[in-house]
């Protein structure tokens, strides 16, 4: 397919401006996605109290859950509240609950001996909630649009490259000058990563959009106004109210061995109770189903202990299993650690891609930059340097925080936006934008590498032991290659040489086919 | 198709490309269910699936079209009479 001159040059303009415009929020939202792949397996180096194993079977767990709930159903209990059961990752039980100004509350509790201790982090859930923008206002409306323009890119990028896809696939030319390097290093991480892209873009674009804006008007125009019926198309139908007739929590044994019955081979991990010291309280009991891209299950157990409702896998309708294996494809989850891997190197070639994308953008300009051109160097540096000082920020502030701090767990939500909004306003003041991007990228490197160190000083264990917690092991691994891969950018940054602008007025052409 | 030189897109055009369009095939996309035959699930499924294609195609749409006027009636025509089944359905 040979493209006509006018057209190719389009789809190039329309490929870097879209590219360049959400470049900061895509290298942010790969980033965090990566670490969000791996939110559980954080949960023992995000909170110490996990990493010795516990011994107490899941009987065990479930009688101290219910001298838990005995113990407040009637006096102070919350009406809804949400349990993780045991895991490999978290032996401990996890009760979280709203209060009545619409705080979250969540504290642990030790499965034998009944022991509470507050929630010292969320860090793993919340990197997995900003990487879709949901905290934000209007956030998940954003995430949609930037995961629809990222699909754009990819596809301008694909018709741009489709006659030397194979050729781009393997090319890298470091010796040659920065704007062929950089180049070519986007073009081998956008042809390796094209497919992981693509899949990404249009499962982020559904899964958002459709929380955002279609689901609360989709009520009225495809179910007529019946929000029953929508909910039930999706395999959530609503419980009944509460009756306001006192009763005794539910039995969360039987609950269990009920769910476990009606579907056997899940594995159970959530228990969602509702209406929670009412006689109308009942259990929605999650678990996770290897089905291929299908994987959610509740069963809905009444507070007398009937099934009352059981969502396969998949849920019961078309539109159901369309929008979970939108999910289950975007996260990785319809296979094991090793696709979790891929996905996670792959996510990090991704981030690459946007920022060598704006750099070639920035060395085609760089003979006559315009004002536009300097604000997406300053916005370049600050944003995408400042989303890697941002994950860097909160793993530090998960160590150095007090634990007896009060909302503590807010603390390092603050410093996580509040090191990106500083790394973003530094790169608009800050008189060179290389330099700030390449102290922003050692920084976020160097504290990264330093922190299996700091967490092993910390809770006196020995660092990289492969004899402690696996968890553990390979959270240090990841976040110190995290941390060597950003001082690796760091020193290729510091590689771009400052030019003169007096060398040339005139900008480089973009060529009709780059056919070098 | 009439083959003539095309204008280069100015900034309105482009906001058209940026802004109108997207919204325009958003409020199509929602209005699509009240529209299509079938079942209420099938109608749900039909604006998940349309939704993306049409959020990306329209800004291509508006670039193409002959003149930023026709651009911005394209708009406006289809965001009218998506808002109008819109409004129906919910009054």
């Amino acid at each position: 397919m040979k493209l006509k001159s006018d057209t190719y040059r389009l789809l190039w303009e329309a490929h870097a401006w879209a590219g360049a415009v959400a470049s900061v929020l895509l290298v942010g939202m790969f980033l965090l996605g990566v670490a969000s792949l791996f939110r559980h397996e954080l949960m023992p180096w995000q909170e110490p109290r996990l990493r010795a194993p516990v011994a107490a079977d899941e009987t065990q767990a479930l009688a101290t859950l219910q001298s838990w709930l005995d113990a407040r159903v009637g006096k102070d209990a919350p009406p809804h509240l949400d349990v993780d059961l045991p895991a490999p990752y978290s032996p401990w039980l996890r009760v979280e609950w709203k209060d009545k100004a619409g705080e979250r509350n969540a504290v642990w509790l030790h499965p034998a001996t009944g022991e509470q201790a507050p929630e010292r982090s969320d860090l793993g859930y919340f990197l997995f909630l900003v990487h879709f923008l949901y905290p934000l206002p209007g956030g998940m409306l954003m995430a949609g649009l930037v995961a629809i323009v990222l699909l754009l890119v990819v596809g301008t990028g694909l018709v741009i490259q489709v006659n030397r896809f194979r050729k781009e696939l393997v090319r890298f030319r470091p010796r040659e000058a920065l704007r062929t390097m950089w180049g070519d290093l986007h073009k081998v991480l956008g042809s390796v990563g094209l497919p992981f892209q693509a899949i990404v873009a249009w499962t982020a674009a559904i899964i958002c959009i459709n929380a955002a804006v279609l689901q609360p008007v989709m009520v009225r125009t495809a179910f007529d106004g019946d929000l029953e019926a929508g909910l039930k198309t999706l395999g959530y139908p609503r419980g009944g109210k509460a009756t306001g007739e006192s009763a005794e929590a539910p039995r969360v044994a039987t609950v269990v061995a009920q769910a476990r019955e009606a579907l056997p081979g899940v594995r159970h991990y959530r228990l969602a109770l509702r209406n929670l010291g009412d006689a109308a309280a009942y259990v929605d009991v999650r678990g996770y189903a290897r089905q291929g891209l299908h994987e959610f299950t509740t069963v809905r157990v009444s507070r007398a202990g009937e099934v009352v409702h059981v969502r396969n896998a998949g849920g019961p309708a078309a539109t159901a299993k369309l929008l979970e294996a939108a999910y289950v494809l975007h996260s990785g989850l319809y296979a094991g650690m090793g696709l979790r891997l891929a996905y996670a190197l792959l996510g990090i070639f991704s981030a690459l891609c946007v920022v060598t994308g704006n750099l070639v953008w920035l060395e085609r300009r760089a003979r006559s930059m315009r004002r536009v051109d300097v604000l997406l160097a300053r916005i370049t540096a600050g944003g995408c340097g400042g989303a890697a000082l941002a994950i860097s920020a909160i793993f530090l502030a998960n160590q150095l925080l007090p634990d007896a701090l009060p909302r503590r767990v807010l603390w390092e939500h603050g410093i996580f936006y509040g090191s990106w909004c500083a790394s973003v306003l530094g790169g608009l003041l800050y008189p060179r934008a290389r330099g700030w991007a390449q102290h922003l990228l050692a920084l976020s490197g160097g504290i990264l590498v330093l922190l299996p160190w700091l967490d092993a000083w910390r809770n006196a264990r020995r660092v990289f032991d492969p004899a402690g917690s696996p968890y553990v092991f390979f959270a240090d691994l990841g976040l110190a290659i995290l941390g060597v891969l950003f001082l690796l950018s760091a020193w290729a940054v510091g590689r771009i040489s400052p030019r003169d602008p007096r060398a040339t007025r005139v900008p480089l052409a973009i060529p009709a086919h780059e056919g070098r | 198709m009439s083959t003539g030189p095309r204008r280069r897109p100015g900034v309105t055009w482009l906001l058209a490309a940026v802004l109108g369009a997207p919204l325009a095939a958003l409020l199509v996309s929602m209005a699509l269910p009240k529209l299509v035959p079938g079942s209420p699930d099938v109608r749900y499924l039909v604006a998940c699936i349309a939704v993306i294609p049409l959020m990306a195609a329209a800004p291509c749409a508006v670039l193409l079209a002959r003149t930023e006027a026709r651009a911005w009636a394209g708009i406006g025509v289809t965001s009218a009479a998506a808002l109008l089944v819109l409004w129906r359905a919910f009054t």
